[in-house]
């Protein structure tokens, strides 16, 4: 191991001195590392001119209509994950199901990931749901009005989005939408990193799946 | 000592890297929690086989991952002699490959649509719980591919089939399999084990009709297919891709049905099932059966010892499936002869307790043992007359003698047959063409040439003039011979009936 | 003492200490760079990232090569109005429906029209499409941007997405037909809504043994099927339409029935003629597509308003 007889006394001290240093400095850098990792206070938000990946949502230029009769395009989204799903206010009783599901998850989610995650709601009727019903209904639901988005599109725009989201629906009887239940989770980027598609309700992984989109990077 | 220190120090970074690390390339798709069993272990990738064969049995004692593949093709394969139809397959086979987990294991199914196919496809496994057990999480079209998993909570041998709708037509169409899930202390040892799976083809063309071969609803619908077969064409099982096995071993059959119609009554010729674990279960729930029903969409798994060596035959024992829609196979047991249990046969010898023949010989003249019994048959040729004219008369002429009216002209009482013996050899000889009068009534039709030899010309019109209401003599070899050498080839016609009348 | 001084003591005889610290630390540089995960947080600045592509091209988009022919688009004809009786009972209980007048191209887009249609619009040329538009096998049965193979006017354009469909029918004032349109131009000929059946020709495609061939007309009425000449003619492609996604049937459906159907609102999107095979690979295949979707057997043709 040794090259030489082993110096004896300041040596030997100096070179514990360099390893303790070493060793700090290493430490320092995994401490670094944790930092970067772990940190939640100042998240790094997407900066407006940042480009817009090629996987992402945001690259529909739709216009939208929140509940307070504001316009909104999806890129407005960006920089924070987002569970979106359609829904429609007449719906009986699959969309209010869907709407608690995304309410428990909103409840599970740790407060320092809650506080950054929103919530969006897209109207698949909009002949009905004008931006008054929708902030009506978003009342009626107990919706935190800083974490939800309720949108209103028109129709070629809500088919569009639901098409690119893989989501289905057709008028039934009546007022009747049939449709499917689809929950998206995206990153801050707009880009699709979790969907639960139909019956399943598996709580613990959309909460997984927001957590891991929440820490990813923002920036582009 | 120092270097492990400063290495300590850092290695504990090395996890927060790979903290946020998201295994699966896809975005992911919930298929929900499995419910806690044993705790799984580790991960190993699906042995799977191809019918009849079947993977050896599960040596491990724990529950792990099972990773399984599975691709679709569509495909043109063969499906009989010059017969060839588009199968949807898994894995470019039908049936597809037999899958073998513990009871407890954990499923990941990779699911992938060729991008060479033409319509979205799935797939459910019976032996999963859960919705469509699959179908939902697994619905892809062409080039796209699922991933979904499911936990075996029961043991089992299970149907795997693709539920895209029209179920009906992908099941129909080759995309089947089974997969046995064992229960955690295994199976009983035995020395064979193969699969067989019953399934239905329904073409447009019947059974055997050669070329390229398309589905028919209408058939399906009706439930009647043209083909009926062991894994998935005719002679799957057949000659040199005959079962094999040895005297004195345990055979076990994973019996599976995909319909996606008929029942299937599975029996092996010669053989009788020792065990029976009824519609694919755990529990021996019969023993000593000749056939086991394997209901659509299930299964059987039965057990015996071969103890004879020859052949034995497969089958569905709805005999027109067995032997005209090909729902037969065969197994080979080979080794050594047991005159104990089947001796064969040992000897043959004639045996005569008294034929019709000699009884009419003894009978006094006048009786007669013909069902007419209007008239006394003359001779023993009344026999044989009796044969030709059911085989080769009765057709136009009727059972009855009658004929058609205004087209076959009747035999019954007929004035133009009993008026000239010899014409009607004639006739007998080259068929007959051109208006006659018979009985007053007009015919004009063609009568082909028969084809029979002197004796049974001369035994058929010594029938009929002997019976349906007709009174005449026999009509003997001797005299057919004699007309047969005057009368040329031509088919007889009027101007030589008019001849004959002249005469 | 200076800070220099140790570390000049430590060059020499702590020198196996310091080594083991740069081993560790080349062993943690090393590790984290191959590291696989592309959502660590430290990678991003090691790893080349794969999902943070830029929309915008960062480089300027190839001018079209100037001997491009320009294909016009497919002649349109006119479809009556009639009646139509939808494949699921849904919202008509098995009643039909009206629809139409309206115009429909006689043919699918062909590879040359629709090679015309990205020679001006560069954002959906093969290679520089994004992601979320199409997926990668995008026109991957051209040889290039500008190449679409052999037979490019008399072949249906595939591997496009619903995306690029819509976009190349918008550029000629045009938009994609309807499911219900679709539908009943393709099944039905004239006004009669009573067979909306497309049955299997009695030749099918000679000789062929192609898969796709047994199930082709299912993809729609063809050419020997339709008496009319002026009449749109199908059966070669799967085909895109404005609303592929309006049909909701539970995935894992063995006959359209939807068994949970009290959760997604609206009952039973059950087949009105069960026999109509046809139908259910059309609507099943539907079912199974996503917007940026692109496949061997799937093109499209547009439609317009009758004026």
């Amino acid at each position: 191991m040794t090259a030489g007889p082993t110096p004896r006394g300041g040596a030997g001290s100096r070179r514990l001195l360099v390893l303790l240093l070493a060793a700090f400095g290493l430490t320092g850098a995994g401490a670094a590392a944790l930092l970067v990792t772990r940190s939640r206070a100042q998240p790094a938000e997407l900066a407006a001119d940042a480009p817009i990946s090629g996987s992402s949502l945001y690259q529909l230029e739709a216009e939208w209509t929140t509940a307070d009769a504001k316009p909104l395009r999806l890129r407005d989204l960006r920089g924070r994950p987002r569970v979106v799903s359609m829904i429609f206010t007449r719906c009986p009783s699959a969309c209010p199901t869907l709407v608690k599901e995304m309410q428990a998850l909103e409840r599970k989610l740790p407060e320092a990931v809650r506080e950054r995650t929103g919530f969006v709601l897209i109207s698949i009727d909009p002949d009905h749901d004008t931006p008054e019903v929708l902030r009506a209904y978003g009342q009626k639901m107990g919706l935190d009005k800083d974490r939800w988005t309720l949108l209103r599109g028109s129709a070629e725009d809500v088919r569009e989005l639901a098409a690119t989201l893989g989501f289905s629906y057709g008028k039934g009887e009546g007022a009747d939408i049939a449709h499917s239940k689809l929950i998206t989770v995206l990153n801050g980027r707009g880009e699709i990193v979790h969907q639960q598609l139909g019956v399943v309700n598996d709580p613990e992984r959309l909460a997984a799946a927001v957590d891991a989109a929440e820490r990813a990077p923002t920036g582009g | 000592m120092k270097y492990v220190l400063a290495l300590a120090q850092t290695a504990w970074v090395v996890p927060l890297i790979f903290a946020n690390c998201n295994r699966s390339e896809l975005p992911s798709v919930s298929a929900g929690s499995p419910s806690l069993l044993d705790p799984i272990q580790g991960q190993e990738v699906a042995v799977l086989a191809s019918a009849p064969l079947v993977p050896p049995p599960i040596a491990r004692n724990y529950a792990t991952r099972v990773i399984l593949n599975i691709e679709v093709k569509e495909q043109v394969k063969t499906l009989a002699d010059g017969v060839t139809y588009t199968y949807w397959t898994f894995g470019d086979e039908t049936p597809g490959k037999f899958i073998r987990v513990r009871e407890g294991d954990l499923v990941e199914v990779h699911f992938s649509n060729h991008p060479d196919n033409s319509v979205a496809h799935n797939i459910d496994f019976h032996a999963a719980t859960g919705p469509g057990g699959g179908g939902e999480a697994s619905f892809v079209a062409p080039g796209h591919k699922a991933v979904f998993t499911w936990r075996a909570m029961n043991a089992g041998l299970y149907l795997y089939h693709c539920v895209a709708a029209p179920a009906g037509l992908h099941i129909s169409n080759g995309m089947y399999g089974q997969i046995l899930v064992e229960p955690k202390e295994g199976l009983p040892k035995v020395d064979r084990e193969y699969q067989i799976i019953q399934g239905e083809f329904y073409t447009e063309g019947k059974f055997g009709q050669p070329g390229p071969q398309r589905f028919s609803m209408e058939k399906a619908l009706a439930e009647k297919p043209e083909y009926v077969v062991f894994n998935g064409k005719v002679g799957a099982l057949m000659g040199e891709n005959a079962i094999k096995a040895k005297t004195g071993e345990r055979v076990r059959l994973f019996l599976g049905n995909a319909g996606p119609s008929l029942t299937s009554s599975f029996h092996v010729v010669g053989e009788i099932f020792d065990n029976v674990y009824g519609e694919g279960g755990t529990v021996i729930s019969q023993k000593n059966a000749q056939t086991t029903v394997v209901p659509v969409g299930g299964s059987s798994i039965v057990e015996f010892t071969a103890e004879v060596p020859g052949e034995y035959a497969l089958v569905d024992h709805s005999m027109f499936r067995a032997f005209n829609k090909g729902a037969m196979g065969m197994m080979r047991v080979e080794g050594k002869d047991n005159n104990m249990v089947f001796s064969g046969k040992t000897h043959e010898e004639p045996y005569n307790p008294g034929t019709r023949l000699a009884r009419m010989a003894d009978l006094p003249p006048g009786v007669s043992l013909t069902v007419n019994a209007s008239r006394p048959a003359i001779g023993e040729s009344a026999d044989e007359g009796a044969r030709v004219y059911s085989s080769v008369c009765v057709t136009c002429h009727q059972a009855d003698g009658r004929g058609l009216p205004n087209v076959f002209p009747p035999l019954a009482g007929s004035d133009y047959l009993m008026s000239d013996k010899d014409r009607s050899i004639r006739i007998l000889l080259n068929g007959l063409k051109g208006p006659i009068t018979v009985n007053g009534k007009a015919f004009n039709s063609e009568m082909p040439k028969p084809n029979l030899t002197d004796e049974q010309i001369a035994s058929v019109l010594t029938y009929v003039r002997g019976n349906f209401e007709n009174q005449g003599d026999a009509v003997t070899v001797a005299d057919v011979v004699r007309v047969r050498a005057g009368a040329g080839s031509a088919p007889e016609s009027p101007a030589t009936v008019n001849a004959q009348f002249k005469k | 003492m200076s800070v220099r001084e140790p570390s000049r003591a430590a060059a020499a005889p702590s020198r196996q200490g310091s080594r083991g610290g740069v081993r560790a630390l080349a062993l943690l540089m090393t590790v984290a760079a191959l590291g696989g995960c592309e959502q660590g947080p430290l990678l991003p600045a090691l790893t080349r990232e794969t999902s943070g592509k830029p929309a915008a091209s960062q480089r300027a988009p190839a001018p079209a090569p100037a001997h491009l022919e320009k294909a016009a688009p497919s002649p349109l004809a006119a479809i009556p109005a009639g009646r139509y009786r939808p494949f699921y009972k849904g919202t008509t209980q098995g009643e039909s429906i009206a629809v139409g007048p309206f115009l429909l191209e006689r043919t699918p887009v062909s590879r040359a029209q629709f090679l015309t249609f990205v020679a001006a619009s560069p954002k959906f040329r093969k290679g520089s499409i994004q992601p979320l538009f199409a997926e990668p096998s995008y026109l991957s049965d051209w040889r290039s941007e500008f190449d679409p193979g052999a037979g490019a006017s008399s072949q249906p354009v595939t591997f496009v997405s619903w995306f690029a469909a819509r976009a190349y029918c918008e550029s000629h004032g045009r938009r994609l037909p309807t499911m219900i349109e679709w539908e009943h131009a393709a099944t039905v000929e004239g006004e009669d809504a009573a067979a909306p059946k497309v049955e299997p020709t009695a030749d099918g495609v000679p000789g062929s043994v192609a898969s796709e061939a047994a199930f082709r007309f299912a993809m729609g009425r063809s050419r020997a099927q339709t008496k009319d000449a002026q009449a749109p003619v199908f059966g070669e492609v799967w085909e895109w339409t404005s609303d592929f996604n309006s049909i909701f049937v539970p995935k894992g459906s063995v006959n359209a029935k939807s068994g949970d159907s009290s959760l997604f609102c609206g009952d039973g999107m059950r087949a009105v003629d069960a026999t109509d095979y046809g139908g259910f690979l059309r609507h099943s295949f539907r079912n199974s597509l996503k917007a940026n979707y692109t496949l061997k057997n799937l093109g499209f043709r547009c439609a317009k308003d009758a004026s």
